[in-house]
């Protein structure tokens, strides 16, 4: 896959709602939708293992600059990194035409959800417990873990409409 | 070696994941002091709880000399009490009233001893480490002093709420100030990580001639532990040859292998002190 303008744009406009929009976002107190991980799970499939893991470190460290937590989004982040070749070859996508990365219209609604959701889970509750750290309890941190992926993997969905509407343009 | 190539290509993946994940944990430590706390007390938790479980079962087996420890202590404060009688009637009835130091009324108040249980020790290692059953919540804090009935035993490292650690004299990275008492030269006092039972005086002018048998107090000049706690015995006075200092083996007054009981040394008025080294 040819690096385009276009993904530099999504990777920015991602990094700017995440930072300016969804971390002062706070419903409840429980629900902090956390989606630029979804900058990671959208890489192709086929892209260098080490390079995936560098990118999801610079990815975390830059949002953890931003909300002051160093250390915890960068954990987080790259231990779903770590685990996304994984997953994929559990939900077989790993076997996929060069420079293919996760779409609705390829893999189906079902199976892109699951694979976003799944990854944004692992994500999530290695953040929260890093965040609550045990201190407020395992229950609320599974409460804001849960609430919050829920949320994430609504607005991940409507996202990954935006980005690839299902015309085959690529 | 092309071995080691061999596997870090096959496995670069993997060990590139546990360094970054590594890193950001150090980072996240770093950075972020309450996680950094609450890690230190879920490990003091866990350690503290298994030595606790252990000492609870090994502790029967100890009581014969415990009775015996705390028999023997008992008669040492009785001791202190009649001297402190002994004292006190001429203030009452006298005129004329002679007051050796006239900061023993301060002392007195600005020091708290607080009593824990050891519940893990070890002597053979270069760095040993005594875990105590006090904590935050009983008035431990770091760099506290502790002794027990015979003298000097360390200096609290790390406290969680209900454990604490510390460093005993018998770990490389034990310093102090001590001095031979009786005389106002001092030394550095530690430990080279050899035998148990003695430690070394080091930087001592060689002019003086310590003779075996000397007791060595600590110095005062920090305000971990005051002047005059008991830390040993001169046991040998090693000459450097072409140096002006000479080095001290010091039996060490504590058994550390017989350690039931020790007491932290609460200092009320070190925080004052120490706001005043930071402010100057």
């Amino acid at each position: 896959m040819k690096i385009k303008p276009k993904h530099i744009v999504i990777w920015f406009v991602v990094l700017l709602l995440q930072i300016l929009v969804f971390n002062p976002l706070n419903v409840s107190g429980y629900i902090n939708p956390y989606v630029y991980p979804l900058l990671i799970i959208l890489l192709p499939f086929d892209m260098a293992g080490w390079l995936l893991l560098i990118l999801a470190a610079c990815l975390g460290l830059s949002i953890d600059v931003f909300t002051g937590t160093l250390g915890m989004h960068l954990f987080a982040l790259v231990f779903m990194a770590g685990l996304r070749p994984s997953i994929a070859k559990i939900l077989s996508l790993s076997k996929q035409e060069p420079g293919a990365y996760i779409n609705i219209k390829q893999h189906g609604l079902i199976v892109s959800a699951t694979f976003i959701g799944v990854l944004l889970f692992i994500h999530h509750i290695m953040y929260f417990l890093l965040e609550t750290f045990a201190s407020s309890g395992l229950s609320y941190g599974l409460l804001r873990t849960f609430a919050s992926l829920f949320f994430s993997l609504f607005i991940s969905m409507i996202l990954l409409l935006v980005i690839n509407p299902g015309r085959n343009e690529r | 070696m092309y071995n080691l190539i061999k596997f870090i290509l096959k496995y670069h993946f993997t060990i590139l994941f546990i360094l970054i994940e590594i890193v950001a944990i150090s980072i996240l430590f770093q950075h972020n002091k309450y996680q950094k706390v609450k890690f230190i007390n879920a490990a003091n938790f866990l350690t503290g709880s298994v030595y606790q479980a252990q000492s609870t079962v090994t502790d029967y087996f100890e009581l014969r000399a415990i009775n015996q420890h705390l028999a023997t202590e008992n008669a040492r404060l009785q001791g202190m009490a009649e001297e402190l009688n002994y004292i006190e009637v001429p203030t009452l009835y006298n005129d004329t009233v002679y007051v050796n130091d006239s900061l023993v009324i301060d002392t007195a108040r600005q020091l708290h001893f607080h009593a824990a249980k050891v519940i893990s020790n070890s002597l053979s290692k270069p760095f040993n480490t005594i875990f105590i059953d006090k904590g935050t919540k009983h008035h431990f804090y770091e760099d506290m002093g502790v002794i027990n009935a015979e003298g000097v035993v360390g200096i609290v490292r790390s406290v969680s709420d209900n454990y604490a650690t510390i460093t005993p004299i018998l770990n490389r990275n034990f310093n102090m100030n001590a001095k031979i008492k009786g005389s106002g030269y001092f030394g550095n006092l530690s430990w080279d990580g050899q035998d148990p039972n003695y430690a070394q005086l080091t930087d001592i002018p060689n002019h003086i001639s310590p003779l075996q048998g000397d007791t060595i107090i600590s110095s005062g000049y920090s305000q971990i532990f005051k002047e005059g706690h008991i830390i040993g015995y001169i046991h040998q006075v090693i000459k450097v040859p072409g140096k002006s200092f000479i080095n001290l083996d010091v039996k060490l007054a504590v058994d550390f292998g017989n350690l039931n009981y020790v007491y932290g040394i609460e200092n009320k008025i070190k925080e004052s002190i120490d706001s005043l080294g930071f402010e100057n």
